[in-house]
């Protein structure tokens, strides 16, 4: 079906490629005329290369305008979202379109500005390099961060394209559509989240580390993380990925292997380190251990009893009532966490499943976690464009999925509606909400190790494998018996 | 002719007599400019009403009062509110509104925490300075500002705790300042300078009663076992996903998808 897709779109975009080949078309078109009567296979090879070269070449010129106008419009659908939000959010009372944080950043940056702390700011809990970016929030507009993550959400499907294009060409511009095109992009960038920045470093680590530029994966890896602390999880993965395409035939070999610290790899760990250091120090000069405790160590320690949907939040919340979190509990909750997280990164370290086992590793931490918000969807939604190629999914397969995992969300919104607007007590309702939403979660993140790379096939195959094996023999002695038989006939 | 020695020194006296009267007139008449500015309120009620429903509230005030006033530019009125720690307010979204209406509001506590619960939080003092009276009869003051209700220790025995605002006499006071219009910078005066007159005979009218939702401490052992127990399941079902599914780069089975 790919390669029928493939060139229907060829085809439709034949007569523009005829025109703009037509010189070389004409030349190939004159030598099989000229050599009509003795026309040989070769007769014609160097205009015919010629003209598939031009065609070829055009063919990806095109493509590749095909993707600037659809950046352009997506550009455009985010201003016209920045200008949505600006109206809307004029009144004072309701609820506002621009998230909370776009004016945390905006104070922050204000105290920047006026030469003071941004952790002045209550809950400001990012780098300062963020409320620095902003800065312009309050020389030029208000809108210039709204701006500069939207530009940063562009940046992140260049990137998008750039990694499918070297495993799946034909479907590159389609991954990057879906990242440009996806309403939850478009929602977080507008709303003034800073989310895409980070998407987009983890994004450039990938593209790096891909491309067997450890170095430079390592320093993107320590801006990522300075940046948002989240992506620390991916550490493991990259430094076991490094050189290990190998296949192995056990497990305990491949582990060991995998962990073996290698030339490159260590060059990979003191690059990541020394590059965290050199973002992270000026900062700790200028705002001492505020900045530590704000930015970085708030989030290991954050226990949010506010309702969020993370399975957690309830029992937070009544455990918060007894002033005691027992070291079992962090334990409970972190342990789990962590197991699947050493999982995945030692199942998918190859080079080649690393975008898969990115979004594996997200995912996990995002449903696994004590604190669980719509914004942090986007961690793993950016890397879905990327594993889309591999996961073998039907439209319907993919429409099902989808409601597997935003119905729970719905039940649960609705819950947390009445219970913030209208005071009515839903608390247990909506930890049932959460409770289903983290099974849906489970449910969804199987389904896609299933399907990533025929997945479930193989397993099927694999478990009945010695039959497989048998009949594969039977197979090849059938052929070769057939092969020796037509052999001795023709004698 | 020159004039005597006697008759100037009559004149340099009188002319004395008439500069210092002057002068003395003059501060004289500044100084009982102040008392050209007045607010005599002979009798006034505050009634409070809270809008909306949930964690999210507007305060809305209203001062009515039998009152004479020298003229509504010259006096600023004070609104000043003690928040138990059941709510909060949010200072940066305050300063939004201030930026669009003729108030400001001013907080004791240099730093509200507004992610604690109730039972881990202050209370605070908060003021609301209006600078003109309104322009209605018997409408001293009129504002409204968004108040937030902290979440509430969860309890055994019911399912929501009453949080009641403005039973107390302290909680909402009026006070009020009259030195002319605004533009004779106001800054001067600051709230705790001991300028202020407070309208003791002001009080509120009724107070206002919110219910916030609490959990049930009952359900701790419950919702921690299934909490964990699905926890477990969770991990122990992805886990066995990633065990039995065979290792993409299978020598034997090479499969790669197919997009329809």
């Amino acid at each position: 079906m790919d390669a029928v897709n493939k060139a229907k779109s060829r085809f439709k975009r034949y007569p523009e490629l005829l025109l703009t080949c037509r010189v070389e078309g004409l030349e190939y078109a004159a030598c099989i005329i000229k050599n009509e009567k003795d026309l040989k296979p070769n007769s014609c090879k160097t205009q015919f290369m010629k003209f598939r070269e031009c065609l070829s070449s055009n063919a990806l010129k095109l493509n590749k305008m095909y993707f600037v106008w659809h950046t352009v419009l997506a550009f455009f659908i985010r201003i016209l979202m920045i200008l949505f939000s600006q109206w809307y959010d004029n009144d004072d009372t309701g609820v506002h379109y621009t998230d909370i944080d776009y004016k945390i950043f905006t104070d922050a940056a204000q105290h920047m500005w006026e030469g003071s702390s941004p952790y002045m700011r209550p809950t400001y809990r990012y780098t300062p390099l963020i409320a620095m970016l902003l800065i312009p929030n309050i020389l030029l507009h208000i809108c210039w961060g709204k701006l500069l993550f939207s530009a940063f959400d562009l940046a992140i499907a260049i990137i998008i394209r750039k990694l499918v294009s070297k495993s799946h060409p034909g479907l590159s511009n389609v991954c990057a559509y879906l990242w440009l095109y996806n309403p939850l992009s478009i929602v977080i960038s507008t709303r003034g989240n800073a989310d895409s920045i980070s998407c987009f470093l983890v994004l450039i680590t990938l593209l790096a580390h891909i491309k067997s530029h450890y170095i430079l994966s390592a320093i993107f890896l320590a801006i990522s993380v300075h940046v948002r602390i989240y992506p620390i999880i991916y550490c493991l993965v990259y430094y076991l990925s490094i050189g290990s395409d190998n296949n192995y035939s056990s497990l305990s070999k491949m582990i060991f292997i995998r962990l073996f610290p290698t030339r490159k790899k260590i060059l990979f760990v003191v690059t990541f380190i020394l590059s965290l250091i050199v973002v992270t120090w000026p900062w700790y000069y200028f705002y001492g251990q505020q900045f530590l405790d704000e930015a970085y160590l708030y989030h290991s320690r954050r226990l949010d009893v506010r309702h969020n949907f993370s399975i957690y939040f309830y029992l937070n919340y009544l455990l918060s009532s007894f002033n005691k979190t027992s070291i079992i509990y962090s334990i409970a909750t972190k342990l789990p966490m962590l197991i699947l997280l050493v999982s995945a990164s030692f199942k998918f370290s190859s080079t080649k499943d690393l975008p898969f086992c990115l979004f594996c590793l997200s995912f996990i931490m995002v449903a696994f976690n004590t604190v669980m918000t719509s914004q942090y969807f986007v961690w793993f939604v950016s890397f879905l464009p990327l594993c889309y190629p591999f996961i073998n999914l039907t439209c319907t397969e993919i429409i099902n999925l989808v409601m597997i995992w935003v119905v729970p969300q719905i039940g649960w919104l609705l819950f947390a509606y009445c219970l913030e607007f209208l005071g009515f007590n839903t608390f247990q309702l909506l930890w049932v909400e959460s409770l289903m939403f983290f099974l849906a979660n489970v449910k969804v993140l199987s389904i896609t190790i299933d399907y990533y790379k025929c997945n479930k096939l193989k397993k099927k195959l694999s478990y009945k494998n010695t039959e497989f094996t048998i009949v594969f023999l039977i197979i090849k002695l059938i052929r070769t018996l057939s092969h020796s038989l037509l052999v001795d006939m023709s004698f | 002719m020159g004039l005597s020695m006697k008759t100037k020194i009559i004149l340099f006296a009188l002319y004395s007599l008439i500069f210092v009267t002057s002068v003395v007139s003059y501060y004289g008449f500044k100084g009982s400019q102040d008392s050209m500015h007045y607010l005599t309120i002979h009798s006034g009620n505050i009634n409070l009403q809270v809008k909306n429903e949930g964690y999210h509230r507007v305060l809305h005030t209203t001062v009515t009062a039998d009152y004479e006033t020298s003229n509504r530019k010259d006096c600023a009125v004070t609104l000043r509110y003690d928040f138990p720690a059941d709510i909060y307010v949010d200072k940066y979204e305050l300063a939004t509104i201030a930026l669009n209406r003729k108030v400001e509001f001013y907080v004791d506590n240099k730093f509200i925490d507004v992610e604690t619960p109730a039972h881990k939080s202050d209370p605070f003092v908060l003021y609301v300075v209006n600078y003109t009276l309104p322009d209605t009869a018997n409408k001293l003051i009129e504002t409204e500002f968004p108040i937030h209700l902290r979440y509430q220790k969860a309890a055994e025995d019911s399912r929501y705790k009453e949080v009641r605002f403005g039973d107390a006499y302290s909680d909402v006071q009026m006070l009020y300042l009259c030195k002319g219009p605004r533009i004779s910078n106001w800054k001067q005066f600051p709230l705790n300078s001991g300028e202020w007159i407070p309208a003791s005979y002001v009080k509120v009218n009724k107070d206002v009663v919110m219910y916030v939702p609490v959990g049930d401490t009952h359900n701790l052992p419950l919702v921690s076992l299934i909490t964990h127990g699905l926890v477990l399941l969770g991990t122990y079902y992805i886990i066995r996903r990633l065990l039995t599914t065979p290792s993409p780069e299978n020598p034997i089975i090479k499969l790669s998808p197919v997009k329809c």
